[in-house]
């Protein structure tokens, strides 16, 4: 139905955007690559239509503003995210904590004890390509970012190695590991890790941070308890 | 991990005359209607006892041991025991509760492919010493913490390293174990997996382990169909290379074949939406009619029973369970789960009539994977019976009517080398 409008329409900050732009102090390989962003915005919208008829609309959402790297962070991090101390770090400045095999262990150094502390696993293929997985260390609790290549090419025993440096030499109870949604092999993924003994999180669980475009799986530590009975002795 | 200790105590109805499947579950419907609509299972217990029967028409020479992940529920586990079937445990969860059914060690075996330490030792504590193994550090870790154990290698790829290395670490290797997905039962992945094992048997004689297992793994559907086919190409290929004389046991690993149709589960729909015809993914023929279609929100999604979803492993299409009429218009609809995760998405699109909330949808088999914990929904078993299936009274915790099912006394298997 036309209209005539006595006035031009009004309109206020109407802005989203969500994506992700890259963090070139960090290699592309690096957890913290990419930004991720979304903007608070309003929008709204008023207009006059003759005769003498009001109709307005208006929409309003409201995000929270966030710039974080691209594996979520866990909310331990705090306010250190951003940080340039932290920030500045590369892998090449994280100290060899171990080394057995295939597998070395790089760790950052925590300015406080009890601060999260980047832990990175690089698991040697051949004598000139090697796989690294980059996790974060805090509280008992392992992240890992699952490497950007396909699935073929993440060799299972750089995990398996992995997962036995932190079952014996660390106290962690619980690993999580996390990929974007949208990978095409997210089904191949998920059945390969719950083979492995992942299980999926869900995305409401407490111990992960939210995020809306990355799956979590969880593999639980079993750890020791020798003075439990066995079931059917005496 | 999963553990089922408060499930200790459950019942199972018996099906009388005259009551089917059906009617069970318009009952709990009912139930369950009044007090909150929460999804639950019925599982069908009858249906086990009749899928194992069918294996051993079929292929009575091969041992099934069940995989406990596949659906661990101790009503499920119950049974196998006292049908006689082994256990294939991939945690110290499983060992446990499989131990506390009564199960000797020798009808389990270990076959996580990511061995904790801890779990080992629990294994070794326990006797349970067949286990599965392809990888060195795998060996090492066996090695090192659990001295008796008798090992069957998972892969055939490296095969003569492993081997040296277990000659090494003077570990015993007794087997061989392949697995055929269930999405490939063509008769060539099994040729040429069987052939691939006799040689990886060979090679291990050379080396002077004596071999006594074969593992023809899992991935059965369920089907007596695709079972009498798998049957039909690997039993004289078994004649050949694996004669019965020969003093090798064959063992596989059902999981799904067993409980997948065994369980059904009931959900209900706790929201509803109506969204425009072309806002949806591609494969759906937009018909250009301004028909609505529907988003209905179920109470149990991909991080609580469907999980096989997420891995697209599922294709299921649910039953309405009111009745509706026959010229009712079936519309365009998809089902989601009740988190508002965008993969949290049970059926992309099916034709169903109008449904309302609080209506129920009924989904079939849903026996394999379904049961995760936390707020697992509630099972409600039952047994329906087959002319002349008598059960002993092995089963504890049953309630039961005085009949009584008795199975055939099987031969125990025996693991020792």
């Amino acid at each position: 139905m036309p209209c005539i409008r006595s006035r031009p329409s009004l309109y206020s900050l109407s802005y989203v955007k969500r994506g992700k732009t890259r963090n070139y102090l960090y290699p592309i390989w690096s957890p913290y690559a990419y930004y991720l962003y979304c903007y608070k915005y309003r929008i709204t919208l008023r207009e006059k239509m003759l005769p003498c008829c009001y109709k307005s609309i208006t929409y309003k959402e409201q995000e929270d503003l966030t710039l974080r790297p691209q594996c979520c962070l866990p909310t331990c991090w705090g306010p250190k995210v951003g940080s340039s101390t932290r920030q500045g770090e590369d892998h090449e400045q994280l100290k060899e904590l171990y080394w057995a095999g295939n597998l070395t262990v790089l760790s950052s150094d925590p300015l406080l004890p009890q601060e999260p502390v980047q832990l990175d696993f690089h698991f040697r293929l051949t004598p000139h390509s090697s796989i690294k997985w980059h996790g974060r260390l805090c509280n008992q609790q392992l992240f890992l970012d699952i490497p950007d290549q396909t699935l073929d090419q993440i060799d299972r025993e750089s995990l398996t190695a992995t997962l036995q440096y932190v079952e014996e030499k660390t106290n962690v109870n619980s690993v999580f590991v996390n990929f974007p949604k949208d990978r095409k092999d997210r089904g191949a993924l998920l059945r390969a890790f719950s083979y492995l003994g992942f299980e999926v999180v869900r995305p409401d669980h407490p111990a992960i941070p939210p995020c809306d475009n990355v799956i979590f799986m969880v593999y639980p530590l079993e750890r020791d308890t020798d003075h439990l009975a066995i079931p059917g002795q005496p | 991990m999963k553990g089922f200790i408060d499930d200790a105590n459950y019942s199972v109805g018996l099906l009388e005359e005259g009551t089917n499947l059906g009617k069970v579950i318009d009952n709990y419907v009912y139930e369950h209607t009044l007090t909150g609509k929460n999804a639950f299972f019925v599982g069908d217990l009858g249906k086990i006892v009749k899928k194992h029967s069918q294996w051993q028409n079929v292929v009575a020479q091969i041992k099934p041991f069940y995989t406990v992940t596949c659906s661990p529920p101790p009503a499920v586990l119950e049974i196998l025991a006292a049908l006689g079937t082994g256990f294939a445990c991939s945690s110290k969860n499983e060992m446990v509760l499989v131990q506390e059914l009564g199960v000797s060690p020798e009808n389990i075996i270990y076959i996580s492919p990511g061995k904790q330490v801890s779990q080992i030792k629990y294994a070794a504590r326990v006797g349970v010493n067949i286990m599965t193994c392809d990888s060195e550090i795998e060996l090492k870790k066996i090695a090192q913490h659990h001295p008796n154990a008798k090992i069957f290698g998972a892969t055939l790829k490296n095969c003569r390293h492993l081997l040296e290395c277990a000659k090494e670490l003077d570990v015993q290797i007794i087997g061989v174990k392949f697995h055929v997905s269930s999405a490939c039962k063509e008769s060539q992945v099994y040729v040429h997996a069987l052939c691939d094992a006799c040689c990886v048997f060979d090679m291990a004689g050379e080396f002077g382990f004596t071999m006594n297992m074969l593992d023809i793994g899992g991935g059965f559907t369920g089907t007596e169909l695709q079972l009498e086919e798998v049957n039909h190409i690997i039993s004289p290929l078994l004649d050949i290379y694996f004669p019965e004389g020969s003093g090798i046991k064959i063992i596989s690993e059902p999981g799904s074949y067993f409980v997948s149709s065994a369980f059904t589960l009931a959900v209900n729909i706790i929201a509803k939406k109506v969204a425009e015809n072309n806002k949806f993914s591609s494969g759906v023929e937009k018909t250009g009619s301004d028909e609505p279609v529907f988003m209905y929100y179920m109470n149990d999604g991909v991080y609580g029973s469907f999980a096989s979803k997420l891995s697209e492993d599922l294709n299921t299409i649910p039953e309405v369970h009111r009745k509706y009429k026959e010229d009712e218009p079936l519309l365009t609809s998809s089902l989601w789960g009740p988190t508002c995760d965008e993969l949290d998405q049970i059926v992309e699109s099916c034709l169903l009539p109008e449904l309302d909330v609080g209506d129920w949808l009924i989904f079939d088999n849903m026996g394999a994977d379904s049961f995760h914990e936390p707020s697992r929904p509630a099972i409600y078993y039952m047994m329906s019976f087959n002319a002349g299936i008598t059960s002993d009274t092995m089963m504890k915790n049953f309630f039961f009517a005085p009949s009584c099912i008795q199975l055939s006394q099987e031969d125990s298997f025996s693991m020792k080398a």
